[in-house]
């Protein structure tokens, strides 16, 4: 295992979204979201470098409807298919930030790529003072994950396999006013600091992230930092 | 944190947010260093030379111990034999003559030796969140040898020398806030004496300033035996500690836009302060007349080879003439609102370099006014986001905020010439030309200027009543220029209003804004890129906290040293 700082995580999530291509807007909520993955013990690293690694390139972003003719709203990829978690996650929570009127709103994905992740992006979407509710699964198990004010306070997973699973997964988003009581709750988790993640995980995010690296050369050596080689003075 | 609104505005972001002016800026008294030092003294801290395993040669181990009135902390510092060819003040370095980590508590000995195995290795390294900074520096090989030298035989070193570098050892860099594994800001962030910006970095320089000068005493009693001389306290105070700074400052100011905004909107409520005072209290005139003759003798010690500020040294000492000139007359103070009168006086007569010299000599005799100021230099908050804002007031925003970018021709080469990067070699950021290099396409999200008129330009078809969320979605690729022009509207000081990617753009003038925060003086530019300066220079030694005048050093200028 590798303990990361919060810093370093969100700089390496960062990075590889725009290595794959992702806006920089949806990278920053990204590394958030990965944070946020993180802080609850979970491999953030994981979930990102698959998300990032089944994004089609070239990918046309922005193909995303919002179907409001039922009882409840449906996020769904424009023209059919699966929606990326990367940006189907901050779609939902604008979506939701701009029902606070409505006491209880919520909101379907109809399919998404890593709902996990997608969730996590509603802890980074500034959602103060709700708590929403995030479910998934089938018949291999189902998910609950739960978020306040930043964070993912409650777990409940069958399988480790559901909860990392890929693949287009229905994800039903519930959302309230925070409790005293919830707040309270969140208040004395805290922030631990201290995110464990599996190396694998770990190298295959750097990776990811080295594709945003441009490569030195003789040329960019001598000059793209505007200073000498030797400091002798 | 709220702040009280002075009878004099603030000067206006279009004015303050410029990247001349922005890199012509000099220390305040509610620069970091400043307020550091304010507090050690305050609060009496203590510090302690806990380990100095430093062999006849200068290499080895030290431990400092630093007690505040609620925790301690420990600096340990590797001295390292380096070879000459090595040393480079570049992030591409792969070895030092010092490596140094600030630690949050009591270091043990076994921590010691993990770090012993790590901290030489900077970034190749692993840390933990024990470790609250990561840092490395050089020596003035010709100073830090001339000193040694000059102790060793038993005699204070030459005064022209320590003009000339003024320091023994230069940072190269210091890294905080989860580097590689180092604690994440939030852990330190709720204490008090960190509570400012760059606090940890700030007291790891302060002790390794420190760290110098024992370990040149030290070289010396070990060559010179028991006729070796120590430093004079004079000459010690006038040794601050280098720093080689490059490209990796100027993004973070961009990636902190309400941090940079608070940092801004201190400074220049200080001044919209100071300005505000009326009548101009006698002491004061005094000490304005006193700092000002103090800044013309700093001015003519400040010799560098860059041409270009060799040129703005010049017209500085020239406005600092003019300065002492204009305040010399009691008629001068003797009128309604002196001192804003003066600050608009120097608005008229000074170069920009003087101007904003000025600014630092009036805030320094008002810290009974402003030194509150400076516990505002913080951040809770990165940016905006209110995607149930419409369209129409998102374009009005634009229009107030950055109004400056639709007067830039985004599709003349020269505009969009600069990209920054990372380069692979140790993620050393860099700037490219995008006419004729590779790799523009993963450049760093610093044209804020270029994107927003990008996002203008989207923008222009769009019903107003539309929400952003409802245009986001469709249009992701914008999700960052409208964080920021939201982030802009509420706070105004966020963006540096200038085009970043410009062929003409001097990220040097970047750099300078930062580095005047933190409080460093003697900018020496090597390039439009890269630049040294002097930290600490002037600032009390631990055993010089509890005397008068421990807060004055804005112009720390040539020891006086006893025949």
């Amino acid at each position: 295992m590798t303990v990361l700082s919060l810093s370093e995580l969100g700089f390496a999530v960062r990075w590889a979204a725009c290595g794959a291509g992702v806006p920089i807007g949806l990278a920053e909520e990204l590394a958030e979201a990965a944070k946020a993955i993180g802080l609850a013990g979970l491999d953030p690293a994981r979930v990102v470098s698959a998300a990032l690694g089944g994004l089609a390139a070239p990918r046309r972003w922005g193909d995303l409807t919002i179907d409001r003719t039922g009882e409840i709203p449906v996020l769904r990829a424009g023209l059919g298919g699966c929606l990326a978690a990367v940006e189907a996650g901050p779609v939902a929570a604008d979506t939701l930030l701009l029902s606070q009127d409505d006491n209880s709103p919520e909101i379907q994905v109809k399919a998404v790529d890593h709902p996990l992740l997608a969730s996590a992006c509603l802890a980074a979407g500034g959602l103060a003072n709700r708590t929403i509710r995030c479910q998934w699964g089938g018949d291999a198990g189902v998910v609950e994950v739960t978020v306040a004010d930043g964070r993912i306070v409650e777990t409940r997973v069958d399988s480790d396999t559901v909860l990392y699973a890929a693949g287009p997964s229905g994800l039903k988003i519930e959302s309230r006013p925070i409790t005293s009581t919830e707040a309270d709750g969140v208040a004395r988790i805290g922030i631990k600091g201290e995110l464990n993640v599996p190396d694998q995980s770990w190298h295959e995010l750097l990776r990811l992230a080295s594709v945003s690296w441009v490569p030195s050369n003789a040329a960019s050596r001598l000059t793209g930092a505007g200073a000498g080689l030797t400091d002798t003075d | 944190m709220p702040m009280d609104v002075p009878a004099v505005a603030l000067r206006p972001p279009d004015q303050v947010m410029r990247l001349d002016r922005m890199g012509a800026m000099f220390q305040t008294r509610i620069s970091f260093m400043r307020s550091l030092i304010r507090r050690m003294s305050a609060e009496q801290w203590a510090f302690e030379r806990h380990r100095f395993d430093i062999d006849d040669a200068g290499f080895g181990v030290a431990v400092y111990l630093v007690h505040t009135p609620d925790r301690t902390y420990s600096l340990i510092a590797f001295a390292h034999d380096l070879a000459p060819e090595q040393r480079t003040d570049r992030v591409i370095a792969e070895a030092w003559d010092a490596t140094f980590n600030l630690f949050d508590g009591v270091a043990t000995d076994a921590d010691i030796e993990r770090l012993r195995s790590e901290t030489p290795r900077q970034e190749a390294g692993r840390f933990s969140d024990t470790e609250l900074v990561l840092a490395r520096a050089n020596k003035s090989l010709r100073l830090f040898d001339h000193v040694v030298g000059r102790l060793a035989d038993g005699h204070q070193p030459e005064i022209e020398m320590l003009i000339d570098v003024g320091y023994l050892m230069r940072t190269t860099a210091v890294y905080g806030n989860g580097k590689f594994g180092c604690a994440d800001r939030f852990k330190i962030s709720d204490r008090p004496e960190m509570r400012t910006a760059f606090q940890a970095e700030m007291l790891t320089v302060y002790l390794v300033r420190l760290f110098t000068v024992d370990l040149v005493e030290h070289i010396a009693r070990c060559q010179g035996g028991t006729g070796a001389a120590t430093l004079s306290p004079p000459v010690r105070r006038f040794l601050g500690i280098g720093n080689a700074t490059g490209l990796g400052m100027a993004p973070f100011l961009v990636s902190h836009p309400v941090l940079t905004h608070n940092w801004v909107v201190a400074r220049e409520t200080a001044l919209a302060r100071v300005r505000a005072i009326d009548p101009t209290p006698r002491s004061s005139v005094s000490a304005l007349r006193r700092l000002t003759g103090l800044a013309a003798v700093y001015a003519e010690e400040w010799v560098v080879e860059d041409l270009l500020q060799t040129e703005r040294i010049a017209e500085l000492r020239n406005d600092i003439g003019r300065l002492r000139d204009f305040i010399s007359t009691d008629a001068c103070f003797d009128r309604p609102a002196a001192i804003d009168a003066l600050y608009l006086w120097g608005e008229r007569h000074l170069s920009l370099e003087g101007q904003e010299l000025l600014v630092s000599i009036l805030l320094e005799p008002f810290g009974d006014q402003i030194d509150d100021l400076s516990q505002s230099m913080q951040a809770d908050v990165t940016a905006c986001w209110d995607p149930a804002m419409a369209v129409g007031q998102l374009r009005d925003q634009l229009l107030v905020s950055f109004a400056w970018v639709l007067a830039i021709d985004f599709d003349g080469p020269e505009s969009t010439k600069r990209f920054w990067y990372y380069s692979d070699e140790k993620l050393e950021p860099r700037i490219g030309d995008r006419t004729t290099e590779a790799g523009a396409e993963h450049e760093m999200p610093i044209a804020v200027a270029r994107d927003v008129a990008r996002l203008h330009a989207a923008l222009a078809d769009v019903d107003a009543a539309t929400t952003v969320a409802e245009f986001v979605m469709r249009s992701p690729e914008h999700r960052n220029a409208i964080r920021r022009v939201q982030t802009a509207s509420k706070y105004p000081y966020a963006e540096i209003r200038d085009n970043l990617i410009d062929a003409d753009c001097r990220p040097i003038d970047m750099l300078r804004f930062k580095l005047a925060l933190f409080g460093a003086g003697k900018y020496d530019p090597k390039s439009s890129l890269w630049t040294r300066i002097n930290l600490f220079q002037g600032a009390p030694f631990p055993e010089e906290l509890s005397l008068d005048g421990v807060d004055d050093w804005l112009f720390p200028t040539r020891p006086v040293v006893a025949a």
